[in-house]
Order: C-alpha cells, then sequence, then structure tokens
C-alpha cells in the first residue's frame, strides 16, 4: 500500500467512526419514513413562530430594578419595554402612581432598552475556562483553557473543602453585586464557615446611609420630590444618574408643579442644568455649607419650632455649634458666596414642604458622614422627614430571608472577625469594606491570610479605587473564581472563569426603592443562551457537592423548601427558595402567584403613609415590651430585648424615629463613646473637617467623577447602543483654568496623581468648578470587549485604596491631579 | 437477451453508484462531524489522535494536548483579540431598529431607526431550532451551544449527509431526496453563508497547524459536497 493509501484508508476508518459505523460507534438511529419529505414541506412554508409572548421582569441594567416587559418571539428577546404595574418606573409615592399611570405609562431609562445588546453581546463569555498560566498581573496572557462545568465544580469544591478540612473556611472571601441572589450567596458563606462575605454597597452609597442613620435612625430615606415646593440636591444628579428610573419623572413633575430646584455640585450635571440654581461648590465642603445654612436658619428663627420641641434631640448643643458657622465663614470653605447661602438657607426654611438630599457627590470624600449628617440635620430644623413632599422613611415589607444557622464545623470558623474589620467602623455597613479588605490583602495586613476568593459579577479591578492595590491583593490570593458574563479585568486575574448569565435568564426577588411595600419579580424571559447554570444554581452546586448542611442536618441546597422534599433540578430548588421567602414574607404568595399578577408585581395595599413617627404603638406591643428609659423594645423568644418599637411621648407609646432616643438627634453625645476605624472618637455633632487631600503645588486640581444614564458604572461600556449616546469619557475642565493653562478643547492630557495617571481627551466648559477636573466613571477598559477596550479614561488607578473611617465607604473622590499636555 | 443485459448493466451501474454514493455519504458525514467536534470543544487525547490519523496534527501531538486547548481556547472559547466568533449570527443577521416615535417632551431627541450587526441571538437562532426540530435532529452529548454555533451547524449537515445515506441503504429513494434537497437548502440558507468568512480567519488565526488545516478543509467543504451533491 502507497504512503497515500494507507492515509486515504486511515482518514476513511477515522470519519466512518464518527459517521457512526465504525465498530465501536453507536449504529445510526432508525429512519422515520416520510420525516425528511415533511420536513422539506414544513420548511418551505417558511417562519411561523408561536405566538410572541409578553413576560413582565425586571431590569438589571443597574441597581435601579425597574419593572420591564419582554417581547419573546421564536425563543429571542425582541423588545423590551416598561412595565406599567410596575411603580418603579414610574413614582416613588402611591397616590400619583394610582391616579396617573393610566394616563402617562410608566418609563425606563436607556440602559434598561439596551439590554438586548448586553444579552446578546458577542463577547459574552460562554464556558469555564482554567488559567494555564502561574503568573498573575495586568497583561499578562492567562493562557485560558476551556474546561467543562463539570472540572471547574470540581475543581473549586476541592479547594472548598480543604479549607474546610483545614479549619480555613474564614479564609475565604466573597464579594458580589447587592442586588441579585444576594440571600443564596450570603447563606452559603455562613453554612461554609466565613464570616467573609461582602457586596457592592460599600462602593456606593454607605456614607449616605450612615448620615441619615445617625440623624433620623432609616439608612435610606427617600425623597418625595413630587409633592415638594423646594428641593435642595447636594452632588445627586437624579436626572441622569438614574438610580431609579422614576427619578426623571418626578422631578421633571415636581419642576412643573412649581418646585424650586437647586443644585450644589462641582460639575453641572444634568440635574443642574434644569435647576433654577446650580451653586458651583468645591468638592468634600458641602457639610459647611449646610452648617451655615443651619445658622441661618437658626438665627433667623426659620425653623419648624413644633417639631423641634417635640420630634428632635440636641438642638441646643447644635445651635450652640453653627452658631460661629456664619455664611462668610462657609464662603471660604465652599467658595459659595455668603449671599448665595443665606438666599438659599431663607427659600429652604420658608418654602413648605422643601427637602434637601445627597448622594454620592459628598459621600465619597473622607469627611463624608458628618457632610452628609449636617445636610441631613437641615432637614431636621424644618421638620421634612416623612411629610408629603419631604424626605420619606419607606416601607420595606417583601420577601422574607430565612434565617439557616450554621452547623458546629461552619460556627467554629464563623466566629472569626471579618477580614476587612468591618467591626472597627462604627457605622459600617453589613455589605463589608471592600478597600480596607483589599488594602489589608495588598499589604500582608489583617487578622488572617486570606487563601481563597469567590467573585460574582464584580468587577474590583474597576471598581474599587487603587487599581494597584487591588490587583495585588487579588494575586496575593492563592485561588480566585470569578463569575462574569464577560471576560472582564478582575476576571484576567483568576484561576477559573466561569460564564455567568444576565438579568434576563434568572430569577429574582426586588423589593422596590418607592415609599410603600413593593416587590417585583425578576424571572427567565430566555433560558441561559450557552447552556450555563445561573448563579444561583452555581452556588447551590457548590454546596451540594461540599455536603453543606445547617445545625439541623438539613442540606439546605438540596432540601425544597416548601415540598421538603429532595430536589436535584437546581431550578426548581431555587423555584421552591423564592416560593417560601415569599409565602413566609409580607405578599404570603407562592412564586407562581406571583407570576400571574398584573406585571409579575406584588404591591401592598397600604400605599405611602407619612408620620409614621407620630403612629401609636398598640397597647398589645407595649404590654410585651421592654422599657429602657423612654424607649421600647419588642422580646426576643428568650426574654431578651429585640428591636426598638417606639418611644414613651407624653406619657402615650409612639413609634417614633429608629434612633438611639427616638427622635431625630441633630446631636448625640454618646456618639463620642465610639471611635472611628482610625481610633479617633466620632464627633456628637456633624462637624465640617477638611478633607485630608487638599490640593497643592505638585497636584492643584481636585479630581471628581460621577455618573450619568448612559452607563452603570465600568459594566455597560461594551454595549453597542449605550455607546453611542454616550461614546467615551472626556476630562471636563473650566474654560478659565484652562486657559491659565493654555489648554484647549479636544487637547490630549495627562492625568496624574502620586498614584499614577490617565491620558484623557480635555474638554472645555463653564460648567465645572474652577478648582476641579472630571470625568464620568467606567471608562478606560482594557479588557472587557471588543467596544469597550481603549474606550474613554479610567480614573481608579490614581487614587488611593481608602475606606471612610465611619462608615466604610469607598473614596472614589479624595483625589487631587495635575494636568499637562499629552 | 440484449435488453435483459442492458438492463442488469443498468441495473449494476445504478446498484455500482449507489453503493459509492452511499459509502461518500457516510466519508462526508463522518467527516463533517469530525470537524463538528473539533470546532466544538478543545480537543482530548482521544480526538487529537484522529486528527493525526487524518493527518491535521504533526507526530509527537501527545506533548501538545495542553497547548491545542490553549488554542482552540483562544481562538474560539475566550473574547478578547484572537477570538473568531463561532455564530452564525455574529455574521449574517441583521437587527433592525425602528424609529423612535416624536419625544412628547420636545427636547428633539428622536432616534432614526437602524440597522446593526455582530451580536449573538439573531434570526437564525430560532430558524436553526426549527429546522433541527423539522429533521429529528439532536445535539450530541455535551454540546451546550446555541443552535447557531458552527459545531452544531456542522453536525446537522452531517446529520443529514448520514440519514440520506440510510435511506439509500433502505432504498427509500423518495426520502433519500428529501434529505438530500435539506441538505442544499441548509447550506444554501445557513451555513454557507457564513462557512467562507469563519473559515477563512480559521485557516489565516492560528498558531498550530491543526486549526490553519481545519480551517482549509472548511474551506473545501462546499466544492467536495458539491461533487456528491449537486443540488
Amino acid at each position: 500500500m502507497q504512503p497515500d493509501d494507507k492515509k486515504n484508508t486511515l482518514s476513511r476508518k477515522v470519519f466512518l467512526k464518527y459517521a457512526g459505523m465504525g465498530a465501536a460507534a453507536a449504529a445510526l438511529p432508525p429512519l422515520v419514513p416520510g420525516l425528511a419529505r415533511k420536513a422539506l414541506a414544513s420548511i418551505k412554508t417558511g417562519q411561523n413562530y408561536e405566538k410572541a409572548q409578553r413576560i413582565f421582569s425586571c431590569c438589571n441594567q443597574c441597581g435601579g430594578q425597574t419593572g420591564i416587559e419582554c417581547l419573546v418571539e421564536g425563543g429571542r428577546v425582541v423588545s423590551i419595554r416598561p412595565n406599567n404595574h410596575n411603580p418603579n418606573g414610574f413614582s416613588n409615592i402611591s397616590t400619583d402612581f394610582f391616579a396617573n399611570i393610566e394616563k402617562e405609562g410608566a418609563v425606563m431609562c436607556p440602559k434598561g432598552n439596551a439590554g438586548l445588546m448586553t444579552l446578546y453581546d458577542p463577547d459574552r463569555l460562554q464556558k469555564p475556562l482554567r488559567r494555564t498560566n502561574p503568573e498573575k498581573g495586568i497583561g499578562i496572557d492567562p493562557k485560558w483553557k476551556e474546561i467543562t462545568w463539570d472540572e471547574a465544580y470540581t475543581e473549586i469544591a476541592n479547594r472548598l473543602k480543604k479549607l474546610r478540612a483545614d479549619s480555613d473556611a474564614h479564609k475565604l472571601l466573597w464579594f458580589s453585586e447587592d442586588h441579585s441572589f444576594t440571600h443564596v450567596q450570603a447563606d452559603f458563606m455562613k453554612l461554609f464557615g466565613s464570616p467573609n462575605y461582602s457586596n457592592h454597597s460599600n462602593l456606593c452609597d454607605t456614607a449616605r446611609k450612615a448620615s441619615f442613620k445617625m440623624v433620623m435612625g432609616d439608612e435610606r430615606p427617600l425623597m418625595d420630590a413630587i409633592q415638594s415646593k423646594y428641593i435642595l440636591l447636594f452632588g445627586w444628579n437624579p436626572l441622569s444618574a438614574t438610580k431609579w428610573a422614576f427619578l426623571p419623572r418626578l422631578m421633571t413633575r415636581a419642576r412643573e408643579n412649581g418646585a424650586k430646584l437647586v443644585v450644589v455640585d462641582p460639575n453641572f450635571s444634568y440635574t443642574a442644568n434644569k435647576a433654577d440654581e446650580w451653586v458651583p461648590i468645591r468638592p468634600s465642603t458641602d457639610g459647611a455649607l449646610a452648617l451655615a445654612m443651619a445658622h441661618v436658619i437658626i438665627r433667623d428663627k426659620l425653623y419648624d419650632e413644633t417639631f423641634i420641641k417635640e420630634w428632635t434631640a440636641g438642638f441646643d448643643q447644635f445651635a450652640a455649634y453653627v452658631q460661629d458657622k456664619t455664611p462668610q465663614w462657609a464662603e471660604t470653605i465652599t467658595t459659595v458666596p455668603a449671599k448665595t447661602i443665606e438666599k438659599i438657607a431663607h427659600d429652604f426654611a420658608t418654602t413648605k414642604p422643601s427637602l434637601a438630599d445627597v448622594w454620592s457627590g459628598p459621600g465619597q470624600h473622607c469627611n463624608a458622614v458628618q457632610g452628609g449628617r449636617a445636610i441631613a440635620c437641615l432637614n431636621a430644623l424644618t421638620g421634612s422627614y416623612d411629610r408629603p413632599g419631604t424626605m420619606v422613611s419607606p416601607e420595606k415589607k417583601g420577601n422574607k430571608h430565612i434565617e439557616w444557622s450554621a452547623d458546629d464545623t461552619a460556627a467554629a470558623t464563623l466566629r472569626m472577625d471579618r477580614f476587612d474589620g468591618l467591626k472597627s467602623y462604627p457605622f459600617g455597613h453589613k455589605s463589608g469594606v471592600y478597600c480596607e479588605s483589599f488594602a489589608r490583602l495588598a499589604e500582608g495586613k489583617g487578622p488572617y491570610k486570606p487563601k481563597m476568593g469567590i467573585v460574582v459579577f464584580q468587577n474590583l479591578l474597576m471598581s474599587v479605587p487603587g487599581t494597584k492595590t487591588v490587583e495585588a491583593a487579588l494575586k496575593s490570593l492563592e485561588f480566585l473564581v470569578v463569575n462574569d458574563t464577560c471576560l472582564s479585568e478582575t476576571a484576567q486575574l483568576a484561576d477559573i472563569v466561569v460564564p455567568g448569565t444576565t438579568y434576563l435568564e434568572r430569577y429574582d426577588l426586588n423589593g422596590h426603592w418607592v415609599t410603600w411595600p413593593v416587590l417585583g419579580l425578576r424571572q427567565p424571559v430566555v433560558a441561559p443562551l450557552f447552556g450555563q447554570p445561573t448563579e444561583y444554581e452555581f452556588v447551590a452546586e457548590l454546596g451540594r457537592r461540599l455536603g453543606l448542611k445547617d445545625k439541623d442536618g438539613v442540606e439546605i441546597f438540596k432540601m425544597g423548601h416548601v415540598s421538603h422534599q429532595p430536589i436535584e433540578d437546581k431550578k426548581a430548588w431555587y423555584e421552591e427558595w423564592l416560593s417560601k421567602e415569599l409565602l413566609e414574607g409580607e405578599p404570603k404568595i407562592s412564586l407562581d402567584e406571583l407570576k400571574a399578577l398584573p406585571g409579575a408585581t406584588w404591591m401592598s395595599k397600604t400605599g405611602t403613609t407619612y408620620e409614621k413617627y407620630a403612629k401609636p404603638v398598640s397597647e398589645e406591643k407595649v404590654k410585651a415590651a421592654i422599657t429602657e428609659g423612654n424607649v421600647l423594645f419588642s422580646k426576643k423568644k428568650d426574654g431578651t430585648k429585640d428591636k426598638q418599637i417606639g418611644i414613651l411621648k407624653d406619657g402615650k407609646a409612639v413609634t417614633g424615629f429608629q434612633t438611639p432616643s427616638g427622635k431625630v438627634e441633630l446631636f448625640n453625645a454618646k456618639l463620642a463613646e465610639k471611635k472611628d476605624a482610625d481610633g479617633v472618637p466620632v464627633d456628637p455633632l456633624p462637624v465640617y473637617k477638611p478633607r485630608q487631600w487638599a490640593p497643592d503645588g505638585q497636584f492643584p486640581l481636585y479630581l471628581i467623577n460621577w455618573k450619568q444614564a448612559s452607563h452603570t458604572h465600568s459594566r455597560s461600556q461594551n454595549n453597542a447602543w449605550l455607546v453611542e449616546i454616550g461614546p467615551n469619557n472626556p476630562l471636563l475642565m473650566n474654560a478659565a483654568t484652562a486657559a491659565k493653562m493654555g489648554l484647549k478643547d479636544g487637547d490630549a492630557v495627562w492625568v496624574e496623581s502620586k498614584y499614577g495617571k490617565m491620558k484623557s481627551t480635555l474638554k472645555v466648559t463653564a460648567g465645572i468648578h474652577p478648582e476641579v477636573v472630571g470625568s464620568q466613571h467606567g471608562f478606560g477598559h482594557w479588557a472587557l470587549g471588543k467596544i469597550a477596550n481603549g474606550r474613554g479614561s479610567f480614573d481608579g488607578g490614581l487614587r488611593p485604596t481608602k475606606a471612610d473611617p465611619i462608615s466604610g465607604q469607598a473614596l472614589h473622590k479624595e483625589c487631587c491631579v495635575k494636568v499637562s499636555k499629552a | 437477451m440484449l435488453r435483459e443485459g442492458v438492463q442488469g448493466v443498468t441495473r449494476s451501474l445504478e446498484a455500482t453508484n449507489r453503493e459509492e454514493r452511499i459509502q461518500e455519504l457516510q466519508r462526508s458525514g463522518g467527516e463533517i462531524r469530525f470537524l463538528s467536534r473539533l470546532l466544538g470543544a478543545p480537543p482530548d487525547a482521544a480526538l487529537l489522535a484522529d486528527a493525526h490519523a487524518v493527518g491535521l496534527v504533526e507526530d509527537g501531538w501527545e506533548a501538545r494536548v495542553e497547548q491545542y486547548r490553549v488554542e482552540y481556547t483562544r481562538l474560539f472559547s475566550c473574547p478578547g483579540p484572537n477570538f473568531i466568533p463561532v455564530n452564525q449570527s455574529v455574521y449574517t443577521d441583521i437587527l433592525k431598529m425602528e424609529p423612535s416615535a416624536p419625544d412628547p417632551s420636545g427636547c428633539g431627541m428622536a432616534f432614526p431607526g437602524g440597522e446593526l450587526r455582530g451580536y449573538l441571538g439573531g434570526t437564525s437562532c430560532p430558524a436553526l431550532v426549527r429546522w433541527y426540530t423539522e429533521a429529528a435532529f439532536t445535539a450530541y452529548d455535551g454540546a451546550r451551544q446555541m443552535p447557531d454555533h458552527i459545531s452544531l451547524e456542522l453536525d446537522f449537515a452531517a446529520h443529514l449527509c448520514l440519514a440520506e445515506a440510510h435511506a439509500l441503504v433502505i432504498e427509500a429513494q423518495d426520502e433519500a431526496a428529501a434529505y438530500r434537497d435539506l441538505l442544499f437548502k441548509f447550506r444554501q440558507n445557513f451555513l454557507e453563508l457564513w462557512l467562507a468568512s469563519f473559515s477563512q480567519c480559521v485557516a489565516s488565526n492560528s498558531v498550530s497547524s491543526l486549526y490553519r488545516r481545519v480551517g482549509a478543509r472548511l474551506l473545501e467543504l462546499p466544492t467536495s459536497l458539491d461533487r456528491y451533491n449537486p443540488g
């Protein structure tokens, strides 16, 4: 036989094996007579899709969770529209929603519209990958190797088993997004035995949460803008940084209803653009401005005397503190003219109802909590809490998280201190302290050395300030797993990456941020495109492989929580998990019943309620309560003190505020007993302190950043539709500053801090404070996808990895820079 | 006698042609299915041994299994600079966007409508699902791909070749013709709309000879199929 003949024979033998004709191969299935002819006739008739389905769900292009209605044809999502049954796309006030939804219709933001481009992004990760290059770092090729899901699970589970076997379970760190399947992840960590579950919130608004919590006991009061007549916003851009899709409509209607809008912000934001007045301010000095306003309000007796007398504590101490905080004093700090401060203070206090709100602008500098607290105190002076048109405490009632207790093995390591030192932050949030975690990891500090990390739907390298520190931190882990939809910058440092799902492929329950109890369902609109498990199925599979049980020996990742029978199918298992949370929560309905509700949305019939603080506590509850001073607490089963349920006021039991005194606190002497993470006692007053990093000769400009409606943090820059409306992020600089520096619009520039530098394109404008430069955050990717990579500039590397010492909030704006022509 | 002889020769020729055709369909179907496996997942040792037997990889391949797996990932699994999209939608489908209605708020923002290419989950997907269902095609075990993945489209083409062969074996001529017609239309309406673009990328971007040769073989595939399936 000639070589070619031999080769051909061999090839034929191989091909026949694949044809199913080889000896070792299975025979072909029997032929169905007539099938091909029928198929031919059928396909000639052209497409005949089933009737398009309308499926109601909730968006998750950002954390806003807007209600959506998806049109699905032939198994494809072809359109995403607003869901008119879900108030999250319309209003945060029930009366407004019920009166106007039919005539106006709900809305969603550009990101929601562009969800299709996220679902069908060609750069989505489709298969699990294993790193083969042991060397890690930015710019180093991981030399990925595709592996099967079973290989991925086996390796991850083996690593986790070893941690448990070595009593090192606490050395597992878990980071996740904060709006999706958090319960199942937190429970996994608890039953595994690690206290180190963290999520996104401390990158966002935990400073604001701490500020309001300290003053009025609610972490997240919501502005009732639509009924307000005077809206004062500090570093908060609701028209464009659409935290919730209803915000632009509310602001627009408020203006139509005659509300005055004043925006304090170094940047002429979209909201500032539509305001009666834009007050450009030096970054991080908002607290000083608020204190000076308080000075004016108290000096001129413009405050709500009745509210102050009945519902606040510490007015005298606060009044004494602000006595010398004059508008002139504030002008030197803030650069806001004293007469402007006088006018805003007068207008704010005399226009009823009014509200003052603050978000991430002032909330991401090192004195953010006390600054935010000063702003929250303005509402106290004018009685602007929980009344129509003011800052309203939302009633958050929805699904109930079922608590599981760890077994003895897990409990032993669960008792260890959190690695991020959360307890040293007096108003730290349960989401943890990312900055402390990464700084400790990078520097080899902390109570122990973590060994393994699991990151779910987070791009830590782009979202935590201080890229070099985050890189060093992630490299210090022995093993890193990332679950994400794209091969992000963070995923490039992983040992194993597994593909995640988009919000159109999975479930979730969303307690909406409106003022009355509303819960929307996110549900799979299409099956996961690549057959990959959803994130909760991923967690459940790991839980099963590890045999995790609660202290009663129940395998919670396998046991059906309604049927109480083991369930193999993990989707069905999770459906029972959700049903259990719904049945035991406020809705008291199953998952199927929620699906059947209009818009797959449940809402309480109570609607928005006001002045809840004055509501009487039932006699029955009072009788069963434990009383300490004049504060009432419910009792736990063991008879010890549980939750604060009210206060005794004028001999009557009323709900009050959730502060230690039960009143709005302008001063709290007990705060001085707490020390912040730097060891400094927390001031009982909302003091103004200059931030630590101010401009100097070397780095003369403040660098800030912001969000716009076109993108969500750093995760949407590969979305084709969104880059059409938000293609990049030029560096904004005031025209006078640019002229002094000899720079002009369109110049390529270097922006440099003591931590790093970035190249950007200059946009010269009158719409930014002269001492400030800034840009939209989230651009400058190098790994996310073809559209995102190389687009715009990334500013995370210019900052230190530092948290606010009171709340643990990441400091995204504590940065000064110099700018030079590139 | 002569007529009987001619008829006998004709029958014999027909039988020979039929036999040849069956053999060729089985060979083609097997080869296409083999190519489908090479593009469906990183190669394991068994697949590479077969690739070696058919001349797609050189001697000494046993020492390079990991390299081939890394290269497969770089080319077909790992979004990045060297990634070659493996789904038909990305190559052929057009996402049409209707113009937006005039903005009621009057700020003059309206979208004029347009087209977008290069996305997953296009109209090819539901159309292919329909073809697969009608032809009773079941994806091979372990294929967790979208319906327009190259591996599945090739596997379907192989399925049609082999089904025609099977029909010929049992002398179901009409059914065999219908399978032949189905394959012709499938190539025309799906596979060959993008096979050349895809294969060209594979042939020119691969580091190893394996995928360069796979790309080259795929480029020849339509011609070799035409030889036996003239349409």
